[in-house]
């Protein structure tokens, strides 16, 4: 999915008509029916949002602004904690080979095609007062299940792989070669991560981090299940929206819109930032 | 010209495609829909979580009766179940385990017939079979204890503030109690079965649920039980009822009448149900108010 995301932005403006010939038709076609199929449903959900009683003071109302905050809050944590770790990680997947190494390589994945609700009962299983490191957690005082920290570990679970996968790629896509050129020059191995690494495998990262961060927004199986749905501590919009789905369906059209308008947000910056020129640093 | 009928064949192609997915689709779902017998009837039970053993048994015991009949289950908390429904989920019969869920499905005005109650319940303090940490009732109000409830939205949970506001009104518990309780609650669950499973894992130290779901079989031994005394805890008032939708509406009639009959009832009672009050469910009640259900919790 990154790979074909990456291969698309570098093709901009450069179609490839001759392949298309007598498919375009069909081509067509396909196009409108998706983007219908697609279109439609998000249109209609600004249409009802628009019309429903009580959506602007859902928009305000305590489950909202407590699940956004939420939310925003450990999304955020858990970004960090997947920068932090994950950026070494997939340099390290990308510039050594080993047995090991590739096996761990395989499975660094397995978060993206396991369903999230198995994520949240293995995550029980494990750090659940009565799972495998509960008993150890809780001879030093930490309880896991059913708080903040545990949305953060679901989201951590399944959005990390969305980042190290991506970052990997990028890494992988700068040559050692010009590493070593940089170090023989004199240039400290931290600059030349800095300055030549970095820069270029910059919008592999960017992508994987918006991925990440999306994946991790929209969390809901791992989180239900692993750390419950309690306003305010443990639930996030996704959960906010099946609750008030429920009850109040203003506050579930607010939620909906507000994740909706996160989402464009997120696309919309990934591609401004991809398209401009320069690297940071 | 060959080019041009092999971009209509490729259209057409997409057309195809598109219908016969749709098609499949529909297929599917006719064959799980449990119509098992071919020219036999299904009916389509919405029903609440803490019926999930006890009708399944009535399920069986009425389709020995009627070999053309199937009985299939949407098993969840009521609020989703009614959400559902609202929202053009088709069924035939919907049993809620409190009259505001089925009030609300009557105001939408997708009902078949008139609710009557089938089964009562109460509710319960259930804590894991070796925990000590909730001895007493008092003791849910303990600082640092963790509480599994269901959503204030499900009926269980809707009960279960109920039975706090009346324990803190009475002079047997401190005035705070229903406030110090909620404090301890760690999840609102979407429905009762997800808080008994939450204190089986043992991951909470009490939760509350129905004596029934305490009573089912895969918790056997699982549980250590609290009981709440009669006077906090007015019994859940399960009604049933046929739904505008359903297909055979004299089918999912026949199987409601055999719910209330003398052998539904004592398979009900079997799995822990007491007999429902003998009055009649205020479902029509012209001032329902979903969001008095719906009020966040303090």
């Amino acid at each position: 999915m990154v790979v074909r995301f990456r291969r698309r932005a570098r093709n901009e403006g450069r179609p490839t008509e001759t392949a298309l010939g007598a498919l375009a038709p069909a081509g067509m076609v396909a196009t409108v029916i998706y983007v219908l199929f697609i279109g439609l449903p998000v249109a209609a959900l600004l249409v009802r949002a628009g019309q429903q009683d009580g959506f602007l003071a859902g928009l305000s109302g305590d489950l909202v602004l407590q699940a956004l905050r939420l939310t925003v809050v450990t999304s955020v944590i858990s970004l960090a904690i997947v920068v932090l770790v994950g950026t070494p990680f997939a340099l390290l997947l990308a510039r050594r080979k080993s047995p090991a190494l590739r096996v761990i390589d395989t499975f660094v994945e397995l978060p993206i095609v396991l369903p999230p609700v198995v994520a949240g009962v293995a995550m029980l299983m494990a750090f659940g007062r009565n799972g495998l490191l509960g008993p150890a957690l809780s001879g030093v005082g930490i309880t896991l299940p059913f708080t903040t920290a545990a949305v953060i570990f679901a989201q951590i679970f399944v959005a990390a792989p969305f980042y190290i996968r991506a970052a990997r790629i990028g890494f992988a896509a700068v040559d050692p070669a010009y590493e070593e050129v940089s170090q023989t020059l004199g240039v400290s191995p931290w600059a030349t991560f800095r300055r030549l690494t970095l820069p270029v495998a910059w919008p592999s990262l960017l992508t994987g981090l918006t991925l990440a961060w999306a994946r991790a927004v929209s969390e809901f199986g791992a989180t239900i299940m692993f750390a419950g749905n309690l306003t305010g501590r443990t639930q996030t919009m996704p959960l906010a929206i099946m609750t008030a789905m429920e009850s109040s369906l203003g506050a579930a059209l607010a939620l909906a819109v507000l994740l909706l308008a996160m989402s464009a947000l997120a696309l919309a910056a990934l591609s401004a930032l991809l398209r401009r020129p320069g690297a940071p640093a | 010209m060959i080019s041009r009928m092999f971009s209509l064949a490729a259209v057409l192609l997409v057309g195809l495609l598109a219908a016969l997915g749709c098609a499949a689709a529909a297929s599917i779902e006719r064959n799980s829909s449990g119509d098992r017998h071919g020219s036999g009837f299904t009916v389509t039970v919405f029903a609440a979580s803490s019926l999930a053993e006890s009708l399944p048994a009535v399920a069986e015991a009425f389709e020995a009766e009627h070999p053309d009949v199937s009985v299939v289950f949407n098993f969840a908390g009521s609020q989703t179940l009614r959400a559902q429904l609202e929202h053009g989920a088709a069924a035939d019969v919907f049993a809620s385990a409190h009259w505001e869920h089925m009030a609300s499905v009557k105001q939408a005005e997708l009902l078949g017939n008139t609710p009557e109650y089938f089964a009562a319940n109460r509710l319960v303090v259930a804590t894991p079979a070796e925990s000590t940490a909730v001895p007493t009732l008092e003791a849910l109000a303990d600082p640092g204890v963790s509480i599994a409830v269901a959503a204030p939205e499900a009926p269980a949970g809707a009960y279960t503030r109920n039975a706090l506001d009346l324990m803190a009104a009475s002079p047997d518990f401190p005035d705070d109690f229903a406030v110090a309780v909620l404090d301890n609650v760690v999840t609102n669950e979407t429905n009762v079965r997800a808080v008994a499973q939450k204190v089986a894992l043992g991951e909470v130290d009490a939760g509350l649920i129905y004596e029934t779901d305490a009573a089912a079989s895969q918790y056997a031994g699982a549980f250590r039980l609290i009981e709440i005394p009669l006077r906090f805890n007015p019994a859940a008032q399960y009604p049933i009822a046929s739904l505008a939708t359903a297909v055979h509406p004299e089918v999912a009639q026949a199987f409601i009448a055999f719910i209330q009959s003398d052998a539904g009832q004592a398979v009900l009672r079997d799995h822990g149900f007491a007999p429902p009050a003998n009055i009649a469910c205020p479902c029509s009640k012209a001032s329902f108010d979903v969001g008095a259900v719906a009020a966040p919790q303090p």
